[in-house]
């Protein structure tokens, strides 16, 4: 007993010892890396986008440190598995914050957790947060924005209240239609949509004929078609995912009722179409960008390179490559300006006039004080299921 | 006229799945007054089973039933010794948790083997809607219907009229008595599980078509079987048969002339009512119980 005392307090003075060394050895501050937290789900449903959006960020940055870094200095991805779970999010963003010194962060999958984690970063934590996947309008436009205190949440990516205009204005100008039915999720996010495309609509001065709502695995929806049918109401504005989007379609076709269908970006994806099949040909859906269809030559190489990575296919979520890709690029530009202060990078961040990315050419500034949504609603891609291809319109 | 038609009709069509799932129930309740709580689990990993062999491998239907059904017996056979046969006849309700356990752990390995995306399944019958006098149904609603109908209508033949069905029912009555009376007590439970696991398989083959195959599928399939056993009655096959269709069609009717959301609280609400006035279900036999 005595022995392992004398032990204890024996190595709990070596190590105190050491820490004192450390302390006074000279930091070497210049080859010191420049970390990057990326807290977003490696596993279960949504890791399809989390895994997408790491690969992609650590492509970026090794063609950044393969020409030598940032002033010498290499750049490196700290990957945190948050599983869509906006606790472990917040707990992963404090972890990477305070113990690794991440310089700057990416956003959530869940809208969510993105809410919750926004008033902790800029009130406490003050690193820059980009969002490449959650849209929910609030995370972005937050508290600290409305009070004009600093903001330092960023958005790279789809943003609910543009993407409600979109499917809006696609729906009246395009299609020329105006009585419209709503259908959505019983969800946050469906909720969100929702009021987000009344709001368009009462802009307009139209009334949608009917709103309607469905719970997840609902395997038929013919009370929600009939009473849409029975409004009148000649198009179908859709906030939902994948299995709910192909009860929708199945339900139509049992009913030979057969709406256009102009849907968010839930069903943007190869998965939409290896379940509806041929009742999916002409649904519209909105996204960011689509694998379908010619590439700009600024996208070739990223994907190129992504499939000779980790293989043909894997690309499980094109628009958030797209994003990931780019987000790295922006804090790059951030970083070389200012260094690797976060305070300082928000604000430069702020300051970036034009930007040459995969997702998009910026001939504006991607972000300004006032604006932290990179994408405008003219930005968001309208496109078209046709034969198992999201063809842009 | 037609909006109503339709909505009897799809409401008939997913009550007939609930059916389908819910007869499970019934043969694990019949015997040793337990129920399986992760049928639902059972009714998907069923499900995932057949979109193996029948999707992936290329096997014929009837093959492919026929092994998904043995293949989940023995799976649930062996399952069942360890995670209610400890509790049985102990004046114990551990069963409860050990049953809800073993769902959450089907449905974590599903999601590791077969991931967590929602996976098309091809119906066994054509893909196209019937259509007549404006209405539609899909040959699968049809087919699942009749599945229902032909599972109950030989369970219930099954309890009624066969030596096996009898020595099952008498199972529940009193362990030991049955014993005394020369039954094999150990073969009646191992039996029970398995056939309803089987009848899980045949379900989960059937519906996956309209539900799509997926890992947590047989959540709220296995939540709205069970509110459908309760209606109906926990030891009539015929009961839930009936019960199901009804209470699809009240789900529909509900959601098409009030409000979709209020659709599954006016249907729990429904249980709650008929436990209030008849215990054991609608069709189930009143129990007397002599204290």
């Amino acid at each position: 007993m005595k022995r392992q005392a004398c032990m204890w307090i024996g190595s709990t003075f070596a190590v105190a010892a050491l820490l004192v060394v450390a302390a006074f050895l000279p930091s070497n501050a210049q080859s010191k890396p420049i970390k990057l937290g990326l807290p977003q789900p490696q596993s279960g449903p949504v890791s399809f986008a989390g895994v997408t959006c790491a690969r992609s960020a650590q492509i970026a940055m090794d063609e950044i440190n393969a020409k030598g870094g940032i002033n010498g200095r290499k750049l490196e991805l700290v990957i945190r598995d948050d599983e869509h779970n906006p606790t472990k999010h917040v707990a992963a963003v404090r972890e990477l914050v305070e113990k690794e010194k991440v310089v700057a962060l990416f956003g959530p999958t869940a809208s969510t957790a993105g809410l919750a984690v926004a008033p902790i970063l800029n009130e406490e934590l003050h690193v820059p947060m980009l969002l490449p996947f959650a849209a929910a309008t609030d995370i972005v436009w937050n508290k600290a924005w409305q009070e004009k205190k600093p903001n330092y949440l960023f958005r790279y990516g789809m943003f609910d209240s543009g993407q409600a205009r979109a499917l809006v204005e696609f729906a009246t100008r395009k299609l020329g239609k105006n009585k419209l039915a709503i259908l959505v999720e019983n969800s946050g996010w469906g909720e969100g949509g929702r009021v987000e495309m009344a709001k368009t609509l009462k802009e307009m001065n139209i009334t949608a004929l009917a709103e309607e709502k469905f719970n997840f695995k609902d395997t038929d929806l013919t009370a929600q078609l009939g009473r849409v049918q029975r409004s009148g109401a000649d198009l179908v504005l859709f906030y939902g995912q994948v299995a709910e989007a192909n009860a929708m379609l199945r339900t139509m076709a049992k009913m030979a009722y057969r709406p256009p269908v102009v849907s968010a970006w839930g069903i943007a994806n190869a998965q939409f179409w290896n379940n509806a099949k041929e009742l999916g040909e002409g649904v519209y859906v909105l996204t960011t960008a689509t694998p379908d269809g010619p590439q700009p030559a600024a996208r070739r190489g990223l994907i190129e390179e992504f499939e000779k990575r980790h293989g043909k296919g894997s690309i499980t979520s094109f628009p958030g490559a797209l994003h990931c890709y780019d987000i790295v690029k922006l804090v790059e530009i951030a970083v070389r300006k200012v260094g690797d202060d976060p305070t300082k990078i928000r604000e430069a961040l702020e300051d970036i006039a034009g930007f040459k990315g995969v997702l998009r050419d910026f001939d504006r500034p991607v972000f300004t004080q006032d604006r932290h949504d990179a994408l405008l609603p003219g930005d968001l891609l309208m496109t078209r299921w046709t034969n198992g291809e999201m063809l842009p319109l | 006229m037609s909006f109503f038609l339709q909505l009897v009709l799809s409401g008939t069509a997913v009550g007939a799945i609930y059916g389908l799932v819910a007869v499970g129930y019934s043969i694990t309740y019949t015997t040793v007054r337990v129920l399986n709580f992760s049928q639902g689990q059972f009714v998907m990993l069923g499900a995932m089973v057949g979109l193996t062999l029948h999707v992936w491998w290329g096997w014929h239907l009837i093959p492919t039933l026929l092994v998904s059904i043995v293949v989940l017996a023995v799976f649930t056979a062996g399952v069942e010794r360890i995670s209610v046969r400890p509790f049985l006849g102990a004046e114990s309700m551990s069963w409860v948790l050990s049953t809800l356990a073993v769902g959450i752990m089907v449905e974590n390995a599903a999601q590791l083997v077969w991931g967590r995306e929602a996976l098309p399944f091809p119906p066994a019958v054509g893909g196209e809607p019937i259509r007549w006098l404006g209405i539609g149904i899909y040959p699968q609603e049809v087919l699942i219907l009749g599945a229902s109908f032909l599972l109950m209508a030989v369970l219930d033949g099954f309890y009624r009229w066969t030596t096996t069905g009898k020595a099952l029912r008498a199972t529940a009555y009193d362990l030991d008595v049955a014993s005394l009376m020369g039954i094999n007590v150990s073969l009646m439970v191992s039996m029970s599980f398995a056939i309803s696991s089987g009848l899980a398989a045949i379900a989960g083959i059937l519906v996956a078509p309209v539900t799509l195959a997926e890992a947590t599928m047989g959540n709220i399939l296995g939540l709205k079987a069970f509110a459908v056993a309760i209606i109906g009655g926990l030891d009539s096959p015929r009961g839930i048969f009936i019960s199901a269709l009804a209470y699809g069609m009240f789900e529909a009717l509900c959601a098409g002339y009030i409000y979709p959301g209020i659709r599954d609280a006016l249907g729990f609400l429904l249980v709650i009512l008929v436990l209030l006035i008849r215990p054991s279900g609608l069709f189930g036999r009143v129990q007397i119980e002599k204290v």
